[in-house]
């Protein structure tokens, strides 16, 4: 099940028309490839030609899933990192409704670089200077979005009642309960249970900052965080924690970040920009988000057994949930 | 009772012949389901070799922690909602002891687990979660 193609022509009178929304001078625009078509999203590569200049841009058309928010409040979060002076494919314009195009839309400028995980780790392998740099860059990038004074963004949601500790666990034993159980999970959720971190000051959290959402330029680094549907309000130390998972480390296992880069790198950044480090928030989250993917996972596979999709691929995911329990039955090992 | 090949090399020529003459050939946007296909093939074809004796090892080990016999899945299921907390009150510490000896045991059935879909994840090479 994917989002259906629209006409090109409906498609380039509904973008020029919020462009000129949002400011632009007689925009024109040309639909070109489609780059991606997902379960609840399209990204189509687009043209914007205006006073003369030709701006590359992508748009992203679609619905929302479980837990994320729509595309025109995702362009707003982005806009306010992009104030920030976070790296960050700059938001044009956006709908949040079906009137202009048959779909809410988002319109960003378009970021070159690599974004699969292993070309980035192929770059990284053939120049070892650009993990280190990377693992750097994506430190101050996360201490510039948790810097943003939350009050900014009202429409998000505030995972923070009454602490994100708490917030967390309760949203963590609603999906536990939808999914087939497993006793590595409980295991999990009695140790989150049993060590809460010392809170701290709630920020915006990306939610899905890792390898595979980075755009990579070979050269220089860091391009762009991008995919910011799970963006929420909650404990700063969630993102540093996903980006440094397992799961996201392509087998490279012993460069914890994603892959590419050392944790040193990576907290050192975060904190010479501004950023607070607590060493037992980041390990609390590495323990829950391992629970939320083993979960997701679990649940993708229980749709393929009831019949809601024949997606192979959420068929195979049944077999991946085994990494996660092991990955979270180490976190937790007693020492 | 069937002629050879074995169901296991069958599995095995699917996924070679899907790997090797259609992947190339195939569209991008399907490569990657060819590729999950594929693997999926090669992932039944150890479940059928290695499971009947994980799933004995898993039915005495969870037999074990809740005290009586069942089907592994039904055991394993039990022996889930046991252990899960409650959401807001801290965990029972009279179920401390089940949760300490439930560990080093739900490993081993992972690491069974692991041995089919996806071999070699848990040989200690530095790795750290």
């Amino acid at each position: 099940m994917t989002v259906a193609p629209p006409d090109a022509a409906v498609l380039e009178a509904g973008f020029a028309k919020a462009l000129v929304d949002a400011g632009w001078t007689d925009p024109t625009v040309t639909v070109g490839a489609t780059a991606s078509a997902g379960a609840n999203r399209r990204t189509l590569m687009i043209e914007i030609d205006s006073g003369g200049t030709t701006t590359p841009a992508v748009a992203q058309l679609g619905g929302i899933g479980l837990n994320s928010l729509s595309l025109a409040v995702e362009g707003r979060v982005v806009a306010l990192a992009d104030a920030a002076g976070m790296a960050v494919a700059a938001p044009l314009a956006s709908s949040d409704t079906d009137d202009a195009v048959g779909a809410p839309f988002l319109i960003s400028r378009r970021v070159d670089g690599l974004t699969v995980p292993r070309h980035v780790l192929r770059a990284v392998a053939e120049r070892p200077e650009l993990g280190a740099t990377l693992a750097r860059q994506c430190g101050t990038a996360l201490a510039t979005l948790h810097a943003i004074d939350v009050d900014e963004v009202p429409e998000i949601e505030r995972l923070t009642d009454p602490t994100p500790i708490l917030a967390y666990r309760r949203r963590l034993h609603q999906l536990a309960d939808m999914a087939p159980p497993s006793p590595a999970i409980a295991l999990g959720l009695r140790w989150l249970a049993a060590h809460p971190p010392e809170p701290a000051p709630p920020a915006i959290v990306h939610g899905d900052a890792r390898n595979g959402n980075l755009i990579v330029d070979e050269a220089t680094g860091l391009a762009a965080i991008i995919d910011w549907e799970l963006a929420h309000v909650g404990d700063p130390m969630e993102d540093l924690a996903w980006l440094c998972l397992r799961c996201w480390r392509f087998r490279e296992d012993d460069r914890v970040v994603g892959g590419f880069g050392d944790l040193d790198d990576l907290r050192d950044a975060y904190v010479e920009a501004g950023g607070r480090w607590r060493d037992d928030a980041f390990r609390w989250w590495q323990v829950a988000r391992t629970i939320w993917w083993g979960l997701a996972l679990r649940l993708q596979a229980q749709a393929f057994v009831a019949g809601a999709s024949t997606s192979l691929v959420l068929a195979a995911s049944g077999r991946r949930t085994a990494e996660l329990e092991y990955d979270l039955l180490v976190l937790i090992e007693p020492t | 009772m069937q002629d050879e090949p074995s169901a296991t090399a069958l599995l095995d020529a699917v996924a070679d012949t899907l790997e090797q003459r259609v992947l190339p050939g195939t569209d991008p946007s399907v490569q990657h389901q060819v590729r999950v296909a594929a693997n999926l093939c090669r992932i039944v074809a150890r479940e059928a070799a290695l499971d009947p004796d994980a799933d004995a090892r898993a039915r005495a080990a969870l037999a074990e922690l809740v005290g009586h016999d069942g089907p592994s899945g039904a055991l394993w299921a039990e022996l889930a909602a046991r252990l899960t907390p409650d959401a807001v009150e801290p965990p029972d510490p009279a179920l401390d002891e089940l949760a300490a000896a439930a560990h080093p045991a739900v490993l081993a059935i992972v690491r069974d687990k692991l041995a089919v879909a996806k071999p070699g994840y848990d040989v200690p090479s530095g790795a750290t979660p």
